[in-house]
């Protein structure tokens, strides 16, 4: 059954109109994240469905019923708010603005009953709070006041929550905290959660509804398998250029345009922080022979000049290595990334046999030798550093 | 729990101390008495010659009942600006308001403008005061919704102060000379020559508003975590903000019209009570506001007639002599305060 509802919703400043035509549809319970490009008009939508700024067009319900037609005591026991907007109240203990998340509840002095007390108590534990419950809240670092003004906002005891990118300024650990926080608050609580979040690798594991925003129209609205694809994400944020794996959450800068010196043996996840030094040190490179299901697979397409795949779980063809031979002939230098070298992978030690024979460097982060004339690295920051300086001597020879 | 105790030992010494300023206040002067003379004055047990009876309930008493009301008063009106504007370093004073007020009972008491209203003596300052300070308040709400910077708007307050300013000394340009003696006497402030009439009336309006201030503690806690929050935890802001605003205007109006502008105390006192108390909650804090606002003024008072006596100071030198030096403090050390 449909919980919370916009038809038609219009909003925007004044006589401006910043998004039209959002229509939301949530379950009780369920997550809605709105995703979109700085300025999209996330916070527009999340402010007028908290009603700081006015509704420009078409209704918001709860449950059939519009929420203008609350009261405010009323709708403040249907929905809570966290802010992005920093406050730093005077000697306030983070218990006390929790405590304030009870303000619709009690009597005219504001008196906490031992019911308060018990409520209040709880949601500082689901925030896992207590360490800083009776710490000044001023004096709390970013991520533990986004904490406390969550228990705050569950302290209120509404159906709903509203936060407005609750997870900028935290870093990584309390992000996923936080999200874990969230993720049962609507399991375990049933609570309705609308929120803008700026990580497109995390809205899909938490959100069951997902709102793409791009240029005051909504781009995208559905489940995130539905909304988030590569293509869309790149639309929305006009991506020109990079590109946001979807599928592993991830975002790699655009390659360098420079001919490539190099040819990385890759394979097994191995390669991928290779990749990625090498694209930093501005140095072009091919790589091979990867399987298409590998990992190393989806960053090389998109970092190196050239990518030799095959098929996943196939041996690798004759074809192949003869492709990946002629790329080496044209290199200065091959990485070999420490990817095994048996069975369907045997194709790969063809192509260390043949840098061998061509007498071209073999760089590598293999831990034994082989007999393969490598040149044995423990670490990729020191395999780099000798590939610059043997990149930078040819350069001087050369003039 | 430990919060409450803090707060209830606190509000149990300042009124201790608030009989102390009023002691001193009562027992010292051009005729001094002891405490003894005044237990036998209480117990009727001494006859008062017809000169210390003048003294005592003509101008010893009226001036600590009013420098306790006015003190209070504001402190509280203080309270109230700061509440609003989620700041410690704002004040009547610093908003302009004070030079509002002073402008247009200089329109009152020097220019030959009168409305039928203000042919009413004492009510007459008072509405003016009022009307100055209201307006002077209205014309920096309207900038606060422009500047949503702080500090800028605490300078818009300063220069709509020094427009005031200017706009009194063309009038007191062209002022008769006795006309400009009794505003700059109204201007300095000064506890001295108050009646009980003004006494009486300052009664009625300062003791209903700070009790309806008490009375609005609990919005005003909801107003601590800032606009937003309050709204969504249910409180009308749009009504609360004029309220506010009203209920401030009211104290220090009052203040200004009787006892003249009187710097520091608004902006001090606020903070001092909630550094001492350790707490932001309104219920508390409001009846230590309130007493420590009437004992810090009753101590000035009496500074301002014991230093250089018998010479007096107008209670300004010496509430901006403890009060600045505050307001540095606490804006160098915001960060630190507990």
């Amino acid at each position: 059954m449909i919980f919370f509802s916009t038809r038609d919703l219009r909003v925007g400043y004044g006589q401006k109109t910043v998004v039209r035509d959002i229509d939301v549809d949530l379950r009780k319970g369920e997550i809605l994240c709105l995703l979109g490009p700085n300025g999209c008009g996330k916070s527009t939508i999340l402010k007028t469905i908290i009603d700081h700024i006015r509704r420009l067009g078409g209704s918001i319900t709860v449950l059939g019923k519009d929420i203008n037609q609350l009261s405010l005591k009323d709708r403040a026991k249907e929905m809570s708010i966290v802010l992005t907007e920093k406050i730093a109240p005077d000697t306030m203990s983070a218990e006390e603005v929790v405590a304030m998340g009870r303000y619709p509840y009690t009597n005219y002095f504001g008196k906490l009953t031992e019911r308060d007390w018990q409520i209040i108590d709880e949601a500082i534990d689901i925030v896992d709070g207590q360490g800083l419950r009776y710490k000044e809240f001023k004096s709390l670092s970013d991520g533990e006041k986004q904490r406390i003004m969550i228990a705050r906002a569950i302290c209120q005891q509404a159906d709903i929550m509203v936060l407005d990118e609750p997870t900028s300024y935290l870093d990584i650990r309390f992000k996923v905290d936080l999200l874990n926080v969230l993720a049962r608050l609507s399991l375990e609580k049933k609570k309705t959660i609308i929120m803008s979040l700026h990580e497109i690798d995390l809205v899909p594991k938490i959100a069951d509804k997902v709102m793409l925003i791009k240029d005051g129209q909504i781009y995208g609205y559905g489940t995130p398998e539905d909304v988030i694809t590569d293509d869309s994400i790149r639309e929305a944020y006009g991506l020109n250029g990079y590109s946001f794996n979807t599928t592993l959450g991830n975002i790699e800068l655009p390659r360098i345009k420079k001919p490539p010196k190099v040819f990385v043996v890759g394979g097994g996840g191995q390669a991928t922080k290779i990749y990625r030094a090498l694209n930093k040190k501005g140095i072009g490179f091919y790589s091979g022979i990867l399987f298409k299901n590998d990992i190393d697979y989806s960053s090389s397409k998109i970092l190196a000049q050239q990518t030799i795949a095959e098929e996943g779980f196939v041996e690798i063809g004759y074809e192949k290595v003869e492709k990946s031979k002629e790329l080496i002939r044209h290199c200065q230098i091959v990485i070999d990334s420490g990817v095994s070298l048996k069975g369907i992978n045997r194709g790969n030690y063809e192509l260390l046999r043949f840098a061998k024979k061509e007498g071209i460097r073999i760089l590598s982060l293999r831990e034994e030798e082989m007999d393969l004339g490598l040149i044995n690295h423990s670490s990729i920051s020191s395999l780099l550093k000798q590939l610059e300086d043997i990149i930078y001597d040819t350069e001087v020879k050369n003039g | 729990m430990g919060k409450n105790k803090r707060a209830i030992l606190i509000i149990a010494g300042l009124i201790i101390f608030l009989i102390f300023t009023i002691a001193i206040n009562l027992v010292s002067g051009s005729v001094d008495f002891t405490l003894k003379d005044l237990k036998d004055i209480l117990l009727k047990n001494r006859e008062l010659s017809t000169l210390e009876y003048n003294i005592l309930y003509k101008i010893r008493i009226p001036r600590i009942v009013s420098g306790l009301l006015y003190g209070g008063a504001l402190g509280i009106s203080g309270f109230l600006l700061q509440t609003f504007f989620r700041n410690p370093i704002v004040g009547p004073y610093v908003l302009g308001v004070s030079s509002g007020a002073r402008f247009f009972v200089g329109i009152f008491l020097l220019t030959n403008f009168s409305l039928k209203v203000f042919q009413a003596g004492v009510l007459g300052i008072f509405i003016a005061s009022f009307v100055g300070s209201l307006l002077a308040m209205l014309l920096v709400l309207l900038f606060a919704q422009k500047v949503n910077d702080i500090s800028k708007l605490v300078v818009v307050g300063i220069m709509l102060g020094y427009i005031a300013s200017a706009g009194t000394n063309l009038m007191i340009t062209f002022a008769e000379y006795e006309k400009i003696a009794s505003l700059t006497l109204w201007s300095m402030g000064s506890f001295s020559g108050i009646t009980w009439d003004m006494i009486k009336f300052s009664f009625i309006i300062i003791i209903p508003t700070v009790i309806l201030t008490f009375l609005l503690s609990k919005p005003l806690e909801g107003y601590l975590l800032g606009e937003g929050y309050a709204r969504s935890m249910g409180i009308n802001i749009k009504t609360f903000r004029i309220i506010l605003i009203a209920l401030s205007s009211m104290l220090s109006a009052c203040v200004t019209a009787f006892a003249g502008p009187i710097s520091f105390v608004g902006i001090a006192v606020p903070h001092l009570t909630r550094l001492m108390m350790k707490t932001s909650q309104p219920k508390v804090l409001i009846p230590g506001i309130f007493l420590l606002g009437s004992s810090f003024c009753l101590l000035a008072d009496y500074f301002a007639r014991a230093i250089f006596s018998p010479i007096e100071l107008n209670i300004s030198t010496v509430t901006s002599f403890i009060g600045a030096p505050i307001v540095i403090y606490m804006m160098v050390n915001r960060r630190k305060v507990i």
